[in-house]
């Protein structure tokens, strides 16, 4: 992470922290595991909401 | 072969000439364009406060809010935009020639040429207006804390100071080229984490010390009652809307190209001159967006803290929104989604009764937002320049900043609140509180055919 750049004097392309680094594809799993968990854990909530409303 | 090329050069003249007033006009509407985009913040959180409290007071609370919008107006016309150009030094301004009085003077003496129609400046206005929403957001910001208990006047009062005075301040300083927090420490906050949302949320919180809890919100015991939203879909409504107005607000923070104040003339900056573009920012703000809806959704369910999410997703990623790796981003706002309803909750479990969230949204997270850029992307260049010549983003930069941004904001917050609280104008009677504002001021019904529309709703 952090700054490949230590002048904006010139700055071209991709000016993103990490950028060209294993950071951006670090990133974009956490982010895409992010997701999945997030599905898999509102899809149990409502399953456990439906059970409980057929008792 | 002479005839020809005078023509020519005629010619390119005139081209340049008809593309400086084309990229003139493009500047001026694109900042004038912000500004309706900023008022459906207005709109956003009008219907958010409305929607929030309970139906004896809900227009009392529109009122409030409304009314902050309208004294922000003439106050920063007055004298808001003069600080935000006079104060960059520290504490006071410098005098004499080549001093910050001079600049201030020079932009935005309300007694000067340049605030008001003149065909020589087609910059001040569009400038002031875009920071004249900045700063009414700031008073909206703390508008939804206090609702139900707050006098208008002393409101009104809080929201000048804020408005006004405190968030432009911190403006100044960390959003300035020439601020101090930027040349001596590197501070970055691109899309005002910290100087509006910080400032305001602190603000709200230096309030609400004085101010007390609405009547009935704690027990003896000091467990909390919820006093419900009377509307939750008004509310939902009003959260999207002011997602929808930030992207008028985060337009704002940049600077086009090609005129005689732009930094490049390639491509847009960032207000520290730093380079940037509306793709940058597109990739970011929905990333942080849809993050902050998502963490808050896994931790709470309710559509309420969810939506709160997406502003506080944003929030927590404003600061660096102009160097973020957009999954990053994801993450950055799907933690502050998950932290959000536990931070809420100790903030009440202190006493505070804060009606909409705000200290947590925009205090807390805006604490988020400024360090993040500490964590994430210390090294960058804050500041146009050689490579060693100008400070770089740092975490001691940043934590100097927030510490900053968290004082400039409690401290008039409480201060002024505590004075108004003393003069007894801080809040409402006991009686009016319990029967209800609006049959008690205001002279129109907001549901003149329920029947008990004006009765106690608890």
């Amino acid at each position: 992470m952090g700054s490949a750049i230590d002048t904006w004097n010139d700055s071209a392309g991709a000016i993103y922290m990490g950028a060209g680094t294993s950071w951006e594809l670090t990133w974009l799993a956490v982010s895409a595991v992010m997701c999945v968990v997030a599905i898999y854990v509102g899809g149990k909530h409502e399953a456990d909401a439906y059970k409980e409303a057929e008792k | 072969m002479e005839e020809q090329l005078a023509q020519v050069i005629a010619e390119l003249a005139a081209l340049k000439a008809a593309q400086a007033v084309t990229n003139t006009t493009f500047a001026e509407t694109y900042y004038y364009l912000s500004i309706p985009l900023m008022i459906l913040i207005h709109v956003g959180f009008l219907g958010y406060e409305m929607g929030a409290s309970r139906q004896k007071n809900v227009l009392a609370s529109g009122i409030k809010n409304i009314l902050a919008f309208a004294f922000i107006v003439p106050t920063f016309y007055y004298f808001g935009w003069f600080v935000y150009w006079a104060w960059t030094p520290g504490l006071l301004p410098t005098f004499g020639e080549g001093g910050s009085w001079e600049t201030a003077m020079a932009f935005a003496n309300p007694l000067g040429e340049v605030m008001g129609p003149n065909l020589d400046d087609r910059a001040t206005g569009v400038f002031w207006g875009a920071f004249t929403l900045f700063a009414a957001t700031t008073a909206s910001i703390m508008s939804g804390a206090v609702i139900e208990r707050i006098r208008v006047v002393s409101f009104v009062i809080l929201a000048i100071v804020l408005g006004s005075f405190a968030w432009v301040v911190a403006a100044a300083w960390g959003w300035h080229y020439q601020g101090w927090l930027v040349t001596e420490w590197g501070f970055h906050d691109f899309g005002a984490a910290g100087l509006v949302h910080m400032v305001a949320g602190f603000f709200a919180l230096g309030v609400l010390i004085n101010l007390g809890p609405r009547i009935g919100k704690f027990n003896a015991d000091g467990s909390a009652n919820n006093l419900s939203p009377h509307n939750m879909p008004l509310v939902l409504i009003g959260l999207m809307l002011i997602i929808a107005g930030f992207w008028g607000f985060l337009m704002a923070c940049l600077i086009v190209p090609g005129e005689a104040w732009s930094w490049f003339n390639s491509h847009m900056a960032t207000i520290y001159g730093t380079p940037t573009t509306l793709s940058a920012l597109s990739f970011n703000i929905l990333m942080s967006f849809a993050g902050g809806i998502i963490g808050a959704w896994v931790v709470t369910r309710d559509p309420f803290w969810m939506m709160s999410g997406a502003l506080g997703g944003i929030i927590s990623c404003a600061s660096g929104l102009d160097l973020y790796w957009p999954p990053l981003a994801f993450g950055i706002a799907f933690f502050a989604g998950c932290v959000l309803k536990p931070c809420a909750d100790m903030v009440e479990k202190i006493g505070i009764d804060d009606a909409v969230g705000a200290v947590t949204v925009h205090g807390t997270l805006g604490i988020i937002g400024v360090m993040g850029v500490g964590i994430f992307a210390s090294g960058y260049p804050a500041l146009q320049g050689d490579a060693g010549t100008v400070p770089t983003i740092s975490f001691m930069g940043q934590f100097v900043g927030m510490i900053v941004m968290l004082l400039l904001g409690l401290v008039p917050g409480y201060v002024v609140s505590l004075i108004l609280k003393m003069m007894g104008i801080l809040r409402v009677g006991e009686a009016a509180e319990i029967a209800g504002l609006d049959p008690t001021k205001v002279p129109s019904q907001a549901y003149p055919e329920w029947k008990g529309a004006h009765h106690a709703a608890e």
